[in-house]
């Protein structure tokens, strides 16, 4: 063993003294003596390169033999187990194997918390009788009582005469008699499809890119969060918006240069049918409608304090000792600017009715402006007069209170309207008025119904949906 | 400029010498795969990140410097020894070495050949004393010698070694 040899194997085994260590950096100064400390130190390596392989070949051999891993450092070193973890490790990351992965959890468990809070719960629908109802299910004709579950592919059938609500979510949809519904899978939100008949709906806050869709034969129907009527038949979507906005899709053939969808805004109607072409106009002509069942004869405006809403929007036959109570409202637009004057008044004055009106289209600021008390002597029956002989058989000079005193309206506003009558037959009340252009001293004309629109807004007292008179 | 392959065929030829310096002033095997490990890193972060190398294993040699160094500095109480300007020197030993690769890697797989075909007592030395860091009194223990002749026989392993790794190389030795 030269000397050198002998200073590296000190130098290894970490027995080099000062000395010592000064002798061989002596050496390291020739060539000779670099070429040497090479040669050991490659000797070196290779007994560790050799006894490593060797080790963890006969780990490999022995692995079947002595299943139980041997623990410390001096029986399993890690660079045996694994020769590169960290070589690995960083081409796993250069390669982006990690991102990829991670990105795919992610999307994994979004999916999960997606299906878990909304479609699982959008799948099911609940539907509440209120008449004669049937669901169609699997073939199957389930009879509608009380509250039933729904689920896509149901089938939704209201006859009868009264309105089975539909409730889905915080929607509430009044379907009413003759109409057939059916419940679809929820693909991008709610679903449904509408062969024939008439519903209104109340749509909760839906989700921006995942709408509430209607589906007709001719159009669908898009809503984010609204109050609107359907009408459907073979051929023909009419589409009545109180509150929001909602956008119509016609599903037929369109005409050259008209367009395909439409938003129709509140207080605003569209009808997708052939050869109409898709707009949306004015909704006018009507008040909004609904009902009231008090338990005793009450001031009329306070039935919406004292009785119950009638959830429907056909006429309810009242039970006994029970009075019904219909109510109509909506937005008055003035014609022209100037002095106004309004009369109330019931087919030969048989019924009580109030008429209110705001100085603007706030419900809170109404007020009563005329009055009429009505006769009690009511016995016979009383027949249903056309328009024109309505206006002769009105009773307009009855009492002093059916007249309001004038009043000054603008032209393009909107007023709000309110209408109490003591009786369902909505037919036998006619409002009159007296417009600028209007003789003082004639006869009242009954109101132009161009200048009626329905109630868009809700309120706190009644948030039931009115339907057409 | 040399491209990514050709950067990382140039470090892993280079592999056993850079093992080498860094085992030879480790010490100890498994911190010197770990410091090997380390620099591998840094040069495929580096190759990946553009920087230009113009001598993959004077660089990876310059980082396993610097690495060396960190090492001795957090194991000041463990009574290493650490000397920059024997660094120095080896760099320069290895630095020389750095045209005759296709020679050393030849003579590396010689060595271990040689290594396999060696006594299963001479293995179990090399072992107890290279993989295990045990002192030769603790060698001569196990294996029922004396310190001295723990010495001795190691020496002679080792020169047994060189012989039969030049045996090997002799028909292709430059």
């Amino acid at each position: 063993m030269s000397r050198l040899d002998h200073l590296l194997a000190a130098w290894h085994h970490g027995t080099l003294s000062a000395e010592e260590l000064l002798e061989l950096k002596l050496h390291l100064q020739t060539r000779e003596g670099r070429a040497a400390l090479i040669d050991y130190w490659a000797v070196n390596e290779c007994i560790h390169t050799a006894l490593s392989v060797a080790q963890a070949e006969a780990t490999e051999v022995e692995k079947p033999r002595s299943p139980a891993p041997a623990v410390g450092r001096q029986t399993t070193p890690r660079h045996r187990l694994f020769l590169f973890p960290k070589l690995v490790w960083h081409e796993l990351r250069i390669t982006w194997a990690w991102p990829f992965w991670g990105a795919a959890a992610l999307g994994l468990i979004l999916l999960s918390i997606q299906l878990y809070f909304e479609w699982i719960p959008a799948c099911t629908a609940t539907a509440q009788a209120q008449g004669q109802a049937t669901v169609q299910r699997h073939n199957r004709q389930i009879p509608l009582t009380g509250s039933m579950a729904l689920y896509p592919g149901d089938q939704l059938r209201v006859a009868g005469s009264s309105a089975t609500r539909l409730t889905w979510g915080g929607t509430s949809i009044e379907v009413n008699p003759g109409t057939d519904i059916e419940i679809l899978n929820p693909v991008r939100g709610k679903r449904l499809s509408v062969a024939m008949g008439h519903l209104i709906a109340s749509v909760s806050s839906q989700p921006r890119l995942r709408p509430l869709r209607i589906k007709t034969p001719s159009a669908e129907v898009r809503v984010v969060g609204t109050r609107f009527s359907l009408n459907v038949t073979q051929d023909t979507t009419r589409l009545e918006v109180m509150h929001g906005a909602v956008r119509l899709m016609k599903t037929i053939s369109t005409l050259a240069g008209e367009p395909s969808d439409i938003v129709v805004q509140e207080g605003q109607l569209a009808v997708a049918a052939p050869g109409v072409t898709l707009a949306a106009r004015p909704l006018t002509g009507f008040l909004s409608q609904d009902f009231w069942i008090a338990p005793s004869q009450p001031e009329l405006s306070t039935a919406s304090r004292t009785g119950v809403a009638w959830s429907g929007s056909s006429i309810p036959s009242p039970g006994q000792g029970s009075n019904v109570v219909a109510k109509m409202r909506g937005y008055l637009l003035a014609p022209q600017t100037g002095s106004y004057t309004f009369w109330i008044a019931t087919l030969n004055g048989e019924s009580g009715a109030e008429l209110w009106l705001s100085p603007d289209d706030n419900p809170s600021k109404k007020e009563r402006i005329a009055r009429l008390t009505g006769r009690t002597d009511t016995g016979k029956p009383t027949q249903v007069p056309t328009n024109l002989a309505a206006a002769r058989s009105m009773d307009w000079r009855r009492e002093p209170g059916q007249k309001s005193a004038p009043r000054i309206l603008r032209e393009g506003t909107r007023y709000y309207l309110e209408v109490w009558a003591s009786t369902p037959r909505v037919e036998a009340l006619a409002i009159g008025w007296h417009t600028p252009v209007d003789s003082d001293t004639g006869p009242p004309r009954m109101i132009d119904p161009q200048a009626l629109a329905p109630f868009t807004g809700v309120d706190a007292l009644d948030d039931q949906p009115g339907g057409r008179p | 400029m040399a491209s990514t392959e050709e950067l990382t065929t140039g470090f892993l030829a280079g592999r056993h010498t850079l093992f080498a310096f860094i085992y030879g002033f480790v010490k100890n095997p498994h911190d010197a795969e770990d410091i090997f490990q380390e620099v591998w890193v840094r040069f495929s972060r580096a190759v990946s990140s553009g920087v230009e190398i113009a001598e993959p294993q004077k660089w990876c040699r310059g980082t396993a410097r610097n690495l060396i160094l960190h090492y001795w500095r957090d194991r000041r109480g463990e009574k290493l020894v650490g000397d920059e300007e024997l660094l120095d020197l080896v760099e320069l030993s290895f630095a020389e070495q750095d045209g005759n690769q296709e020679y050393w890697r030849l003579r590396q797989e010689a060595l271990t050949e040689c290594v396999k075909e060696l006594p299963a007592r001479s293995r179990e030395l090399l072992q107890l004393k290279y993989e295990e860091d045990l002192s030769a009194e603790a060698v001569g223990d196990k294996l029922a010698l004396s310190a001295a002749a723990v010495w001795m026989s190691l020496s002679r392993v080792r020169k047994l070694l060189r012989e039969c790794a030049e045996r090997k190389l002799r028909p292709v030795q430059p």
